[in-house]
């Protein structure tokens, strides 16, 4: 309760002609305005082209990147514009797959099908998730998150029409072969991270862009003005979490089963704000270029660490979460707009850790 | 810039308690009324619930008790979006613009319940410009580069851009160099010109009574003095010293 009331000034800011001069002389490093969008282009467009082209090895490896990108641009809605850091991720992109492989077993649906109820169903979490919590403030609602993937986790775990924790199998009814189907998943996942980036776009560009800035900046300040904060940031979870939703549809047909564990994993959750934090938070082209860094770093240190000794002991393959972890503190310490920020003035919040 | 001050409603607190914890009473059935066209300035010592009554008056807190009115239309239990529809708006205390949106983005913020009726909206941020010229040449600047003395302006022009008609404007000067005081009173002075209604909290108790209509004071979250400017003119030393000694 306490952080709801607290008045909206703790602490008084004192004025002096000589500091303002100094504000005055904002360092601006601003680049040209078509630059942002062609990196994306970049990016995205050479993700289009290299599925056709690469050994299936490495294919699988991009699939995985795709799907960073989808559910990471719908994260940094809420998670990045809106300054609402959180470890939520994992809860829409599991519900999306469960709906997904819960559809294809009972009903029959082909992927296509279950895009829209996966969407939904991430939806409808979102909606229980934002109305219980979207009222608290950023890091209340952050571990309510934590708390809110376990919750998920036991809550599937306990359902048998859900396979309980024996988990769900998802086939797809098809003649294509193994490349032919690792490439369905690959063009699925690229159509969303289209659109992911698309809305992304849209919204940092537009009133409702703003507003979230405004959130992340001051939030009560921003309600003086009128600004409907809570339905707002309930939007910006209900679009990201529609986004997790259809990709976890994908990547339940993807690795044609589920369980609760390996589906609700702060992993992910973790991975998702490494790789916004990584990109540049609150910036539309910041998770794209996350998502490249943060997988292809994390399968390189999968193959490669196994292999390293340390005076003749073995280095644990967990060690890639260690580098990781590493990974997000220096840019956390240092690099707190991310790659993005490093290049453009303003937007973005600061993280702290 | 047009006036609204002949059509103003009139904004009444009316036997108000209020308080942030249940054990704890920090307004006890206070009453006042912001006059149509009028400045009206409450004063006070620390503590005394200033602030408290302004957070009533624009929806922050809710009252336990007692009600707020706006032209006889009961509104104590609306949210500030709401009442900034009915057109109360407020200038919070201390800084309040964000500093990573540009001037153009936080004028555009002021103007949210605007924001499908793009004309308007448009129209809205260009009078502001006009209205306070030395802003238009930056307008698209982050306002975190902006100065002390300019920052303010942009929170009064934020405030302003939906023409509101009645303004809650909270300590406006705290925390400011004294020269930014002075352009910050300036302003006040140009606001009261054009007739607006306004209710002024402040701990500058000489410069609110030089600008107000009529006097409210607080003293342990109750009604202490009330009264036209004039009966407080002579008497603000006593005042001062009464509550030194509180």
């Amino acid at each position: 309760m306490s952080a709801e009331i607290e008045p909206t000034a703790t602490e008084t800011p004192v004025e002096d002609i000589a500091l303002a001069g100094a504000r005055a002389t904002y360092r601006g490093k601003k680049l040209p305005p078509w630059v942002m969008p062609v990196i994306a282009v970049v990016i995205l467009g050479g993700l289009g082209v290299l599925g056709l082209v690469t050994e299936m090895g490495m294919l699988t490896t991009l699939t995985s990147v795709l799907y960073y990108m989808v559910i990471a641009q719908g994260w940094n809605l809420l998670g990045g514009y809106g300054g609402y850091l959180n470890f939520g991720a994992a809860i829409f992109a599991g519900s999306g797959a469960y709906a997904a492989a819960w559809f294809a077993n009972e009903l029959g649906w082909t992927m296509w099908q279950t895009f829209l109820p996966a969407a939904l169903a991430a939806v409808a979490v979102s909606l229980v998730l934002g109305y219980a919590t979207l009222r608290l403030r950023s890091h209340y609602f952050a571990i309510f998150t934590i708390v809110f993937t376990f919750l998920a986790m036991v809550v599937v775990k306990n359902t048998p029409a859900l396979g309980g924790s024996m988990g769900l199998y998802a086939f797809l009814d098809t003649q294509l072969d193994s490349r032919g189907l690792a490439l369905l998943f690959y063009y699925s996942l690229f159509g969303f991270a289209v659109l992911a980036t698309v809305i992304a776009y849209l919204v940092d560009h537009s009133n409702f862009g703003y507003a979230l800035r405004a959130i992340s900046e001051d939030e009560p300040a921003a309600q003086v003005l009128g600004v409907k904060t809570v339905s707002v940031k309930l939007w910006a979870l209900v679009i990201g979490a529609a986004l997790g939703g259809a990709a976890g549809s994908v990547y339940a047909f993807q690795t044609g089963y589920i369980e609760p564990a390996g589906t609700f994993s702060l992993d992910l959750a973790l991975d998702i704000v490494l790789v916004c934090v990584v990109g540049g938070l609150a910036t539309w082209v910041g998770p794209l270029i996350g998502a490249v860094i943060v997988v292809v770093l994390e399968q390189w240190l999968r193959v490669f660490v196994p292999r390293l000794e340390f005076f003749g002991v073995g280095v644990p393959a967990e060690t890639n979460r260690l580098v990781l972890g590493i990974l997000l503190i220096v840019f956390a310490l240092f690099i707190r707009r991310g790659i993005v920020g490093l290049f453009t003035e303003r937007r973005g919040r600061r993280i702290t850790v | 810039m047009t006036t609204t001050a002949t059509t103003a409603p009139e904004l009444v607190l009316d036997n108000v308690t209020a308080g942030y914890f249940t054990h704890d009473i920090v307004l006890d059935g206070v009453s006042m009324r912001v006059t149509p066209g009028k400045v009206t300035a409450v004063l006070g010592p620390n503590g005394s619930g200033k602030s408290t009554s302004l957070r009533v008056m624009s929806g922050f807190l809710i009252p336990r008790q007692g009600r707020v009115t706006l032209g006889g239309e009961d509104i104590t239990t609306l949210t500030p979006g709401e009442r900034l529809a009915r057109g109360v708006a407020v200038l919070p205390q201390g800084r309040s613009v964000f500093p990573q949106l540009t001037i153009d983005e936080n004028l555009r913020l002021g103007a949210w319940q605007l924001r499908k009726d793009k004309a308007r909206l448009e129209e809205a941020v260009d009078k502001m410009l006009d209205r306070y010229p030395t802003l238009r040449p930056i307008r698209n600047k982050p306002a975190g580069a902006l100065s002390g003395g300019q920052a303010r302006l942009l929170e009064f022009a934020r405030t302003l851009i939906l023409d509101p008609k009645v303004l809650l404007i909270d300590e406006p000067s705290v925390g400011l160099a004294p020269v930014l005081v002075d352009e910050v009173y300036e302003e006040l002075a140009r606001l009261k010109e054009e007739g607006r209604t306004i209710l002024l909290v402040d701990q500058n108790v000489q410069a609110a009574v030089d600008l107000a209509d009529y006097v409210y004071t607080l003293a342990y979250g109750r009604n202490h003095l009330e009264g036209a400017r004039d009966q407080f003119e002579g008497e603000l030393d006593n005042l001062i010293k009464q509550w030194l000694s509180l």
